[in-house]
């Protein structure tokens, strides 16, 4: 049974989030995702199994970002799924529960279907009646036509484009497969270049799954966290930011993380305003835990809007990896500073509302710049999980292609079935089907 | 009025293996043909085997069928295709001797125990309330039987087809069947038509073979695990090519075929295409390949593979004559298309029984498979189905992770087929682990568990399972350093300053089964230690099949219960409702499969499963 993984809170901000992941691999899954504080050298996985059902505090580190909460390791016989699952207690809100779930799916689970965790209950024999009438009562108003609504629903650049995909797959495995069951008939045909064809749908796909994070833009909005010095003016910036504007959602205080955010619309893109709040201690000893707070923060974010003060001249430099810089300059309406008219650079005052708007149009631009050339973009979490697994798939392909034809169309076959899941087209009957379109085979 | 425990009506090759079943299993057993020169015919190609059809072999012989070793006694040369492919794919192909092997077989059957071999045409399917009672025959006689498998194979109203001319007629000039259909279609079952057709056979002495590429056997493996590779007197196969001269002469006289001209109504497999498929539909290809194979040792009757044909007798003399070798040949028999009566597999149940009248089974190209070998394994399934039946015992089902067979009766039964259906590599979802090396492995216990598969096969291979699994147990083990380092420095990798587990060097491509043998610490069979490299080699890929199919199997063991009304279930989708009642898939994972079942559609019927189970607990009083 493969492991899966989902969501387990409900969605929208909350205090604490749950993701859960279930199947054989889940203590794997933990293992790759989380370092638990008390373990020493032991590692995750030893750590959870050593004390089931026990809360074990530690940090879930994903590709980028990291959070600190808790796992619980809920062995086979205490599950509900009847199979090994892992719990993750982390911090509430969407940008948290769809990265952790991101990264579950990365290392190897695949989204949980609608009401698979109960379905697996149901087969490992642990559902009661009443149990049973909760999951048809969802079914019932999900299943069916709410699944095709979605798929009509679906993107028709995204659909294209795995089509694209999926196309490319079956011409490398139909040429495979005639060979091995025509190996008479087909002694003149002369294929294509296995390992770079193979590569080069291996691209598609990662292309593909790099405008995730575009999906994600789309949505949930950009998340642009406000960083900078004391007193360069971040909190005026952050409310001239939503305050221009009359479409405030709620701005909410007092998160753990002692930041403050806020959101807005603009150009239809909805923009996440973070303001890192923990900055504005002045003190030496607190400064480092106060930049490595908005480091955090920063991490996770879409943009870093670094507030600079063009008053003072502090030239310090943060290091925030690979997530996009606007630096602005604040007070603009104090000095006669020019900024120099690049990307990502704005002289602003928050006070007089001067360039507040390109600013805020520029961080909105952003959404449309990640886009691929066609235009897909991928925004479901179903769809996510799918090309992970092709991409996974396309990977131990690409490792063994001088294998014999026999094993590389394991993983052909996988992947194909991977995409299938999106576009409702699987391996073998497409195979067989194309063996005898592209060649000129049988007696 | 004669009385039969199971009567077999054809003799083909479903009907000679279900009617040794049967009797083999001590039940009485009448087989009916139409004439004893039909028994196991090879009414196409002089061959047994190729791709994944020599999977087919191995499982029936591996279960205690009869096909592979009357194959391997009619041997005119035989040969491991895709040799360089990897072992899942390794397919034998025997060329046969026709008449041998028609011979060895109505021998078989005439000293089999509990066996009637007779000449004798069915009319009638007899049945009342839905269960099957007998048959008649032309001759007027009822006789009486507790089950009836039908392996009609093509005779059913079989007419026969060459450009304008057409003739009631079963293959190569047997008289056809005329009337069973009718029953059969008055007993509820849904009767459909299909087309195939075979290429001339070209008398030998009229054949230039100077011009032709010479095509040899092998010589190295049997069918039969239970046969010994020795030598016999081989035939060699020719090959010649089409060229333009030969698809000038059919592109221009295309509108003669009565697959062009509208003619022909039956549907054709495109597996194997008419040489005017070929060349309208790939009209950019120069040449066809044209395998001259012999009909026998000796036989004076070649056949020309590739080269079949529904056209008119003179455009088949002049395009034959184009090709090399063939400038001056002479024919024995043209080529033609057959059509004839079939039913849709959908009416049946996974054991080959029809839904509609019990102990009734079905089997062969009856069904909508082509092909003697896809034909001889529904036979052997049927004849022991339709034999445990008769025993009270459950039945043998074999899964799409067990056996080619499996998949084979499982895409019958619960896809269909719009055209004759052949068994293909590309249709196993398992094939790393469903290997013609380990049919015995997977199915022999199966076989004779069923009483089928007789004590020295069993414990062959039995034998056989203790070695490999000394030989995988062995795998761990560290390589002598020396040896290690010999190997390696042959397949051009540098020594490794570690150990070498015997698991890890044969993981290596380059490393062969006679490697292995150097570095164990024991001597042991050849066959065991191909199956224990195999199973070395493809350990990772092994484990990945596995985990799909432990998931699949979750579903196959969620029986549906025979009685429900699917159009009460308004969760399903209406597509969803009517595949499900039309073929009552008998659990999950064969409802899963359904075209038109989604995923949420068996998510609604796992649901209802559980509340089913539930509401059977209550009305149990405890």
């Amino acid at each position: 049974m493969n492991t899966i993984a989902a969501v387990s809170t409900p969605a929208g901000a909350g205090g604490i989030g749950i993701v859960r992941v279930s199947g054989e691999d889940a203590l794997g899954i933990a293992d790759a995702v989380f370092v638990c504080c008390s373990a020493g050298d032991e590692s995750t996985r030893d750590a959870l199994a050593s004390s089931p059902l026990c809360m074990h505090f530690g940090e879930f580190v994903a590709e980028d970002f990291r959070d600190r909460g808790y796992a619980v390791y809920f062995p086979a016989k205490k599950a509900y799924t009847g199979e090994d699952t892992v719990e993750f207690y982390l911090h509430g809100g969407v940008r948290i529960m769809r990265g952790a779930l991101d990264e579950c799916l990365r290392r190897g689970a695949r989204l949980a279907e609608r009401g698979e965790f109960t379905r697996r209950a149901f087969l490992a024999g642990r559902m009661s009646l009443a149990d049973a009438e909760g999951v048809a009562d969802m079914i019932n108003a999900e299943s069916a036509a709410g699944l095709r609504a979605a798929y009509r629903l679906m993107d028709g650049s995204v659909a294209r484009a795995i089509n694209t995909v999926q196309a490319k797959l079956l011409d490398i495995m139909a040429g495979l497969e005639a060979v091995l069951d025509y190996p008479e008939e087909t002694e003149d045909e002369v294929l294509p270049p296995l390992a770079e064809n193979v590569t080069a749908v291996l691209d598609d796909v990662n292309a593909l799954l790099a405008t995730a994070r575009q999906g994600r833009m789309a949505k949930y909005g950009i998340t642009a966290v406000l960083a900078g010095e004391p007193n360069a003016g971040k909190s005026s910036l952050f409310n001239a930011l939503l305050g221009d504007n009359r479409a405030i959602v709620t701005p909410v205080a007092g998160t753990t993380r002692d930041t403050v955010e806020g959101s807005v619309e603009c150009d239809g893109v909805r923009i996440n305003l973070v303001d890192t709040a923990g900055l504005r201690s002045s003190a030496d000893a607190v400064e480092s835990e106060g930049i490595a707070r908005a480091l955090r923060a920063a991490e996770h974010a879409d943009v870093v809007v670094l507030v600079l003060d063009t008053t003072s001249d502090s030239a310090r430099e943060y290091d925030f990896g690979e997530v996009p810089v606007f630096r602005v300059r604040n007070k603009c309406d104090l000095t006669s500073y020019a900024c120099p008219r690049m990307f990502g650079c704005y002289a602003v005052s928050a006070k007089e509302g001067v360039g507040v708007d390109e600013l805020r149009r520029g961080i909105a631009a952003l959404y449309r710049e990640g886009k691929t050339q066609g235009g897909e973009v991928i925004t479901s979490e179903r769809h996510l999980s799918a090309l992970y697994r092709a991409k996974s798939a396309l990977e131990s392909a690409v490792a063994d292609i001088n294998n014999t034809a026999d094993c590389v169309l394991v993983n052909l076959r996988e992947a194909y079935d991977a995409l299938g899941e999106i576009t409702g087209s699987t391996a073998s009957e497409a195979v067989v089907e194309s063996v005898f379109s592209k060649f000129c085979v049988g007696k | 009025m004669r009385n039969f425990d199971i009567v077999v009506i054809g003799a083909g090759h479903a009907g000679a293996e279900a009617a040794l079943a049967a009797a083999r299993k001590g039940h009485s057993t009448l087989l009916l043909c139409m004439s004893f020169g039909t028994v196991a015919y090879m009414a196409c190609n002089p061959a047994i085997g190729g791709t994944a059809k020599g999977h087919l072999v191995r499982e029936i012989d591996a279960l205690g069928g009869q096909m592979g070793i009357n194959a391997d006694r009619a041997l005119l040369q035989i040969k491991m295709l895709n040799s360089a492919k990897g072992p899942a794919v390794f397919s034998l192909r025997g060329q046969e001797d026709k008449k041998l092997y028609s011979e060895l077989m109505l021998d078989t059957l005439r000293r089999t125990d509990n066996l009637t071999v007779e000449e004798g045409e069915a009319v009638a399917v007899t049945a009342e309330d839905g269960v099957v009672r007998g048959v008649r025959l032309a001759s007027g006689e009822e006789i009486s039987a507790r089950a009836v498998i039908v392996c009609s194979g093509v005779y059913l109203r079989g007419k026969l087809i060459t450009g304008e001319y057409t003739k009631s007629s079963g293959p190569s000039g047997f008289p056809p069947a005329t009337q069973l259909t009718g029953s059969l279609a008055a007993l509820g079952l849904p009767v459909r038509r299909f087309k195939t057709g075979t290429p001339a056979r070209i008398y030998r002495d009229s054949i230039d073979f100077d011009k032709m590429e010479i095509q040899r056997g092998e010589n190295t493996d049997r069918f039969s695990f239970m046969s010994e590779v020795s030598t016999f007197e081989e035939e060699p196969c020719w090959l010649t090519y089409t060229n333009s001269e030969t698809h000038r002469i059919i592109r221009e006289n295309i509108s003669r075929s009565p697959l062009y001209n509208g003619s022909i109504h039956g549907v054709g497999p495109r597996y194997c295409p008419s040489i005017e498929d070929k060349v309208m539909r790939f009209a950019d290809k120069e040449r066809h390949q044209i395998f001259v194979e012999p009909e026998g040792l000796h036989s004076e009757e070649m056949y020309i593979q590739g080269m079949s044909s529904s056209l008119p007798h003179d455009v088949q003399e002049k395009m034959y004559r184009t090709v090399a070798g063939l400038e001056r040949c002479r024919f024995a028999k043209y080529a033609y298309a057959i059509e004839y009566d079939c039913i849709d597999p959908l009416a049946l149940l996974p054991t080959l029984e029809t839904k509609a009248v019990r102990g009734l089974y079905l089997a062969g190209q009856i069904n909508g498979s082509s092909g003697y070998e896809e034909a001889a394994a529904q036979g052997l399934m049927a004849g022991l189905n339709a034999s445990l039946a008769l025993e009270g015992r459950e039945p043998l089902v074999l899964a799409r992770d067990e056996a080619y067979i499996g998949v084979l009766i499982d895409d019958l039964v619960t896809k269909g087929t719009e055209e004759p259906y052949r068994m293909m590599t590309a249709r196993a979802e398992h094939r790393i682990k469903l290997r013609q090396d380990n049919a015995d492995m997977r199915l022999t216990a199966k076989g004779y568990a069923a009483g089928l598969a007789g004590e020295e096969r069993m414990a062959r291979t039995e034998k056989k399972r203790a070695e490999i699994e000394r030989i995988l147990a062995a795998a761990t083990l560290a390589v002598p350093r020396e040896a290690a380092a010999r190997i390696m420095r042959r397949g051009g990798e540098a020594d490794l300053s570690k150990g070498l587990a015997v698991g890890d060097l044969a993981r290596r491509s380059y490393v062969t089964a006679d490697d292995i043998a150097g570095v164990l610490p024991f001597v042991c069979s050849r066959e065991a230690l191909d199956a224990a490299v195999v199973e070395m080699r493809y350990a990772g890929y092994l484990r990945k099949q596995e985990a799909a199919i432990a998931e699949q199997r979750r579903l196959e063991e969620k029986t549906l219960p025979p009685d429900i009304d699917y159009n009460s279930v308004t969760a399903l989708r209406i597509e969803a409702r009517q595949k499900l009642n039309k073929i009552r898939p008998l659990n999950l994972g064969q409802a899963s499969r359904i075209s038109g079942v989604s995923p949420a559609d068996i998510a609604v019927l796992i649901v209802m499963l559980g509340r089913k189970t539930e509401g059977d607990g209550r009305n149990n009083p405890a």
